[in-house]
């Protein structure tokens, strides 16, 4: 590769005769990965120009494989797939192009391996060679090789100049500038043109069809992932990254369960609004990597039930920002990224329920139950939870580590408080006798108790306070009673 | 006997006799008393493995035993960097944890994070999650055993390979009835309520069989009443509440209450 030299460029995907394939605008979102210049060529060819991205993705060979790993998920899954696509590398565009379009791929970067692989290309490949295909089969011409031995000024009479200006710019990979294959073939020698890099598109909403009804939100998974791959792609090209998504499901017209039903039956559009089940998601910390992405919905999937089978999953991003280099440090901290510490905590989030992530709160209030509040986790991180909250200092007096939902009366026996055994008294009386404000006033007299294993327990002693006698609750009983509230873990 | 002539422990780090505990194994975090690292292979609590605790029931000191590990990973705000992230995730604990109880141990309550999950599927899910991720400096894990299915082997077998991915400390807390069963665990202990301590037996552990139970003390104990005085304390008479206008500092009555009988 001859540093001012034109560029290699990987081709792929030949498609069907006339027309393009219908797989190429996907594919071609999800190769912007890996390089801003690509563009549609002609006949379901996808041209990139990549070496400027060389150094970032480690060299040829580590940027072929990746592109193939790419091309293996898109010719192999979904059903209706064509043939598989074909991968070319070559110095230059109309060379790759040729090597990808004769099915047989590989890689040419040299001048000698270049021409030895393009001396076995069949020559009905190569479009202007084409108007001729019967004469040359009458002589015997079936590959370039060949067609390289016929007497230029022979064929230039028969078949005009068009064949051989195209025969060579590509024999000579190294030309000033390589010109696309053209939309027209006129005569003449075609001007020197660069490519037209496809630009994507400004916003992402992507969407795909169901092959059937789907009735189970998880078997959504594969659908899920063929869009975020997508987003990840034009996330890529465009430098963002996302904060937050929407999926959309689009549900079927009959609802077989019934749920939900009072819609009108005939609203038109592919996806009538109120047939749709929207769905969420927030990112803790921007992201466009295409797994954990993908986990993340998934998770969100698996807790959703369908009201109705689904035949259309749309994504939308709703929230971006310019994404952030990838620090790269000499010595990384130990415990990862902050952002892979998010990533992990909004997965949690994503399945357990982001009411079931909780972080501490505690209040500055005397009673137990009251104090020891957990919030769920703000995954944000914007704000740590509600101001006011904070509970400051410590306490002067120890605490036990677990606190029982609901006190648990203990019977008295020989004058002690029994839990199991008899328990001692080892602390003095703490008393508390508040609450009157915000009406769940107790009045308790706690004490740490240990039994005769020692085992410490939190117990306290109600019935003499104020509120004896009246309202509900253990701090209401008129007669005095021994509770068993916390345990010293 | 005669001694050998060649002694395998100068051969290799991961040579050790069946008299010795273990050596030159995974990477060990002080557990911060002195009686118990001397007894564990490695002298600490081993990181990126899964370590069990078989408890007769919660609260008899299991989470003061592990309170100089939770003051490392949780380190009061004072002492901490720049780091402020919520590194100690605490996975269906079994009753409510008092925020207050750890502030007063010297543990900040803001580096902690608790996840509720009712099925035991998703708890062990969430620790798989969190251990592979490498993310959390410390996890601690209370199954639920279901009234059907408890941990099984395999979901083990799984939990200590993710531990391995990262060098967090990952304790799973089991009922002391599940010591029969085979573990995967490097480390086993069944802890023991004692006065003033835990009693630490080593079901399993890399090293020579010990049976008699080891005494940890604790601290600091709940215990504010001198035990040496070997005085039966009665349980002190009900002193009258004071009327609702003067409830709003009642609580302030505790400090009087504690210096009444400590005179005692």
């Amino acid at each position: 590769m001859a540093p001012s030299g034109p560029p290699p460029a990987p081709a792929g995907l030949p498609g069907p005769e006339g027309g393009r394939d219908a797989r190429v605008p996907a594919l071609a979102g999800a190769l912007m990965r890996f390089t801003p210049e690509l563009t549609l060529a002609e006949e379901s060819v996808i041209l990139m120009e990549v070496t400027a991205s060389l150094r970032l993705f480690g060299g040829i060979r580590a940027l072929r494989s990746r592109v193939r790993r790419v091309l293996a998920r898109a010719g192999g899954g979904g059903p209706g797939s064509g043939p598989p696509p074909v991968l070319a590398v070559a110095a230059s565009g109309p060379a790759a192009w040729m090597l990808a379009r004769s099915g047989r791929g590989g890689s040419a970067l040299g001048a000698r391996s270049l021409a030895r692989a393009l001396a076995r290309v069949p020559l009905d490949v190569a479009p202007p060679a084409r108007p001729f295909a019967g004469w040359f089969q009458e002589l015997g011409c079936a590959t370039l090789a060949d067609l390289r031995r016929l007497p230029r000024i022979g064929l230039k009479k028969r078949c005009g100049p068009a064949l051989l200006d195209w025969l060579d710019r590509l024999g000579n990979a190294h030309a000033p500038v390589p010109p696309p294959v053209p939309a027209s073939h006129g005569p003449g020698p075609q001007p020197p043109a660069r490519y037209r890099w496809l630009t994507p598109p400004p916003a992402f909403d992507a969407a795909l069809e169901m092959p059937d009804h789907i009735e189970h939100a998880p078997a959504l998974a594969w659908a899920v992932q063929h869009l975020v791959r997508q987003l990840c792609a034009w996330l890529a090209a465009h430098r963002l990254d996302a904060e937050a998504l929407t999926v959309l499901l689009g549900h079927d017209r009959i609802r077989p369960g019934g749920a939900a039903a009072g819609a009108a039956p005939g609203v038109p559009g592919p996806m009538p609004a109120g047939r749709t089940t929207t769905l969420d998601i927030g990112l803790g910390a921007p992201s466009r990597d295409p797994e954990s992405l993908a986990r993340l919905v998934r998770e969100r999937l698996n807790r959703l039930v369908l009201p109705a089978s689904v035949i259309m999953v749309r994504l939308r991003v709703t929230q971006l920002r310019a994404a952030r280099t990838p620090s790269l440090e000499l010595f990384p901290e130990p415990g990862g990224a902050p952002q892979d510490h998010a990533r992990l905590l909004e997965l949690l989030a994503a399945r357990l329920g982001a009411e079931n992530v909780l972080a501490p709160a505690p209040v500055a209030d005397h009673r137990p139950e009251q104090a020891a509040r957990w919030v769920p986790l703000d995954l944000g991180m914007t704000g740590r939870h509600a101001p006011g909250g904070q509970a400051g200092g410590h306490p002067a007096l120890p605490r036990p580590a677990w606190l029982l939902d609901a006190p648990v009366p203990l019977p008295v026996r020989g004058h002690r408080p029994f839990h199991g055994t008899p328990l001692r008294l080892v602390s003095p009386a703490e008393r508390l006798d508040c609450g009157w404000q915000d009406g769940c006033p107790v009045a308790r007299d706690y004490f740490v108790a240990e039994d005769e294993a020692g085992t410490c327990y939190w117990i306290f002693r109600t019935g003499t306070g104020t509120g004896a006698g009246t309202g509900q609750g253990p701090d209401a009983a008129p007669t005095p009673q021994w509770y068993l509230h916390g345990l010293f873990a | 006997m005669p001694a050998p002539a060649v002694r395998p422990e100068t051969i290799h780090p991961s040579l050790w006799r069946a008299s010795q505990l273990a050596r030159g194994g995974a990477a060990c975090v002080e557990t911060g008393h002195a009686a118990l690292s001397a007894e564990l292979p490695g002298g600490g609590w081993p990181a990126g493995r899964l370590v069990e605790l078989l408890l007769p029931r919660p609260g008899i000191g299991e989470l003061r035993l592990l309170l100089p590990v939770l003051r490392q990973c949780a380190p009061p705000s004072a002492a901490r960097g720049g780091d402020t992230r919520r590194s100690v995730l605490l996975i269906q604990p079994p009753h409510v944890l008092q925020p207050l109880a750890l502030s007063w141990w010297g543990v900040d309550p803001d580096r902690l994070i608790l996840l509720r999950a009712p099925r035991l599927a998703d708890a062990c899910w969430a620790a798989e999650q969190a251990l592979q991720a490498a993310t959390c400096r410390l996890v601690l894990l209370w199954p639920q055993a279901g009234p059907r299915a408890g941990l099984r082997p395999d979901t083990l077998r799984r939990l200590n390979l993710a531990a391995q991915a990262g060098s967090a400390l990952f304790f799973v807390f089991r009922a002391a009835g599940e010591a029969d069963q085979s573990s995967p665990a490097p480390l086993r202990l069944a802890l023991a309520p004692a006065p003033g301590g835990v009693l630490v037996t080593f079901i399993k552990r890399r090293g020579p069989r010990r049976d008699e139970p080891l005494f940890v003390p604790l601290r600091p104990s709940p215990v504010l009443l001198d035990h040496d005085v070997r005085l039966d304390r009665r349980v002190p008479a009900a002193f009258p509440f004071r009327s609702a206008a003067g409830a709003a500092n009642g609580a302030f009555g505790a400090a009087a209450g504690a210096g009444r009988l400590a005179r005692a």
